[in-house]
């Protein structure tokens, strides 16, 4: 069930640090999106019975072209998951699996809110809208569990954790910024930004700007008291100056945000839709800031520890390798000679020339150097004009070295491995020591 | 008159919310890394590193409410001659000349009305790191957890352990 989990590779504490801005933008291209989409949605729905020209345009704020249900919702939702997941690794609650299931959800949801821009099935709509507001709601408990790691290990996931005080807070302030977004952004599309060549019916113009400014108003008005709330009842352990500041900068971007807005609706225009719509976004981000920091400041136990298994995990890696290698190097007695009699004695014999040299000829040159040996049984190359290139026969470094000691024995009389089983115990290769590699393996006694 | 009046009180609604923000600060402190200690001692590396048990220096909590302090002289059976190089066991070692407790500041603190013996707790198995978090990777301690009765009485609930008042309470 939580296989996705299963699969986490510990992160190590260098890749830690680089969750947190991934997490950061691909949050702040998600939650903009689901909370735009979700109050155009509603809006359609109830503007659809009277004016059906007006729902599709509402629904279209945020979902104007199809690339933007990829690029701003399913994109950053599959980045989340595995976000999550790596920042969750080792807990006891499992997200990998529940996040999943959101994003299958949040696919259906997108799908009918799809057919219903096309169709204006309002069925369609309705059932898209109650499935977006479930998967954003289950998303959000997700993203809020991170800043309670003393919950992880009471919980199997976020589920028990659904309707505690955070997660609503957090789903309302997501509802009020994306309302106050979608006001913006509704009277910039509509009435500032003639490029876009959206035109809407003159009748429906007052009520289309009515229905920004207010939802905008709405933003400003709702979202001060929740994010103090927020602040109230945030983890102690996830608190620090970063969460106060960027509670401080939110509320002076709101503040600037409602005397445009209180401007726009005194004037009767929409002559600061622009700065507006990029003060919505500002205080999205600073929502998502506030809460990353929170997260970061809860989780930095849990981040030291994760840092410290991946060490213990590399380390175990490390040992795994080195001891495969030195496995890979272990020579078979019984090896040597037989690759000896398949692959070399069509060319070569001891005492004279084949197709190649004898070995009693060109052995001697290899004294103390056995490793030179099985070097160039592993690569051969071109030596003496008089006879052909050596081919390359396609052994493994362990198979060169057990014919090269085969060779070596059966000419000198002495096995050149003999030292490094003495050494290293237990029949160790030469240089299967701890070093591992074969320049450190001993030499053929009797050479120097 | 409406309007300025509504005006006002736009602007009255974010003053109030920034001083509250300010207020709220204050109340609940803005985070650390916990309090700084006379002696900047690293459970990174005596319980991470070098792998020391618990009990090793605080050693009376699987027989005492109170865990125990360990006194300079327990540091200075290791000190004496261990790392004495470091500024930190220098430290140490003039406290030691001194004959001079050292007052370690106090990292987890429970309300009055809370009874809470670490005997008990380690007698029934909990691990440390339940409630001290793995101070095993922290070179400074803070306070991981929020030592709040909810917390305690989920982790009472999923161990079966008690959860009548007097258990806790006096």
């Amino acid at each position: 069930m939580n296989a996705l989990d299963r699969l986490v590779f510990f992160p190590t504490a260098g890749h830690l640090p680089l969750l947190e801005p991934l997490m950061f933008l691909a949050l702040l291209f998600f939650l903009p999106f689901v909370g735009v989409l979700i109050v155009s949605a509603a809006g359609s729905l109830l503007a659809l019975p009277r004016y059906p020209g007006l729902a599709s345009d509402l629904l279209g704020t945020s979902t104007r072209s199809r690339a933007s249900w990829v690029v701003f919702g399913l994109v950053p939702l599959i980045t989340l998951t595995f976000l999550f997941v790596q920042s969750l690794a080792g807990a006891t609650a499992h997200v990998g699996s529940y996040l999943a299931r959101i994003l299958i959800i949040c696919l259906a949801a997108f799908a009918l809110l799809y057919v219903y821009q096309r169709r204006r099935h309002p069925a369609a709509g309705l059932a898209g809208l109650a499935l977006l507001l479930g998967a954003t709601f289950h998303f959000v408990a997700s993203w809020t569990l991170l800043s309670y790691p003393e919950k992880w290990e009471f919980i199997r996931g976020p589920l028990p954790f659904l309707f505690s005080i955070q997660v609503v807070i957090n789903m309302l302030l997501l509802l009020a910024l994306g309302a106050g977004l979608a006001g913006s952004a509704v009277l910039l599309i509509y009435f500032q930004w003639p490029e876009r060549n959206v035109h809407t019916p003159q009748a429906e113009q007052p009520l289309l700007r009515g229905l920004g400014l207010g939802a905008a108003l709405a933003c400003v008005l709702a979202a001060p008291p929740l994010m103090l709330w927020k602040l109230y009842t945030a983890p102690v352990q996830g608190l620090s100056p970063g969460v106060y500041k960027a509670a401080a900068l939110l509320l002076l971007v709101l503040f600037v945000s409602a005397l445009l807005t209180v401007a726009m609706i005194r004037g009767r225009n929409t002559r600061f839709a622009w700065l507006s719509s990029l003060l919505a976004l500002a205080a999205f981000g600073l929502f998502v800031h506030q809460e990353q920091v929170l997260h970061a400041n809860a989780m930095r136990e849990h981040r030291l520890v994760l840092g410290a298994r991946a060490d213990e995990l590399r380390r175990e890696l490390v040992a795994g390798r080195e001891a495969l290698y030195a496995s890979s190097q272990a020579l078979d007695p019984e090896a040597g000679a037989r690759l000896y009699r398949e692959r070399c004695s069509a060319c070569h014999q001891f005492d004279r020339k084949v197709v190649g040299p004898a070995y009693q000829d060109v052995l001697p040159k290899y004294e103390g150097d056995f490793d030179g040996l099985a070097a160039f049984i592993l690569a051969p190359r071109k030596v003496d004009p008089a006879y052909p290139p050596m081919p390359n026969q396609g052994l493994k470094r362990a198979e060169a070295r057990a014919v090269a000691a085969y060779l070596w024995k059966k000419y000198s009389g002495v096995d050149p491995t003999a030292d490094a089983s003495a050494a290293g115990g237990g029949g160790a290769a030469p240089g299967a020591g701890a070093g591992g590699g074969h320049e450190a393996g001993p030499r053929p006694p009797g050479g120097h | 008159m409406v309007r300025k009046l509504a005006l006002a009180a736009l602007v009255a609604l974010f003053v109030v919310a920034a001083v509250l923000v300010v207020i709220i600060a204050e109340a609940r402190g803005r985070g650390d890394l916990g309090p700084a200690q006379p002696i900047a001692f690293s459970h990174a590396i005596h319980a991470g590193d070098l792998g020391l048990e618990c009990t090793h220096c605080h050693r009376h909590a699987a027989e005492s409410s109170r865990p125990g302090i360990p006194p300079v002289s327990l540091c200075m059976e290791c000190h004496e001659t261990a790392a004495t190089d470091r500024p930190g066991v220098r430290k140490l070692r003039e406290y030691w000349d001194r004959r001079e407790p050292i007052e370690w500041a106090r990292v987890h603190r429970l309300p009055w009305h809370a009874r809470f013996t670490h005997a008990r707790h380690v007698q029934a198995g909990v691990a440390c790191a339940q409630c001290h978090g793995e101070v095993k990777v922290e070179t400074r301690v803070r306070q991981v957890r929020s030592l709040k009765m909810g917390w305690c009485v989920t982790c009472h609930r999923s161990r079966d352990a008690g959860t009548d008042c007097w258990v806790c309470h006096k």
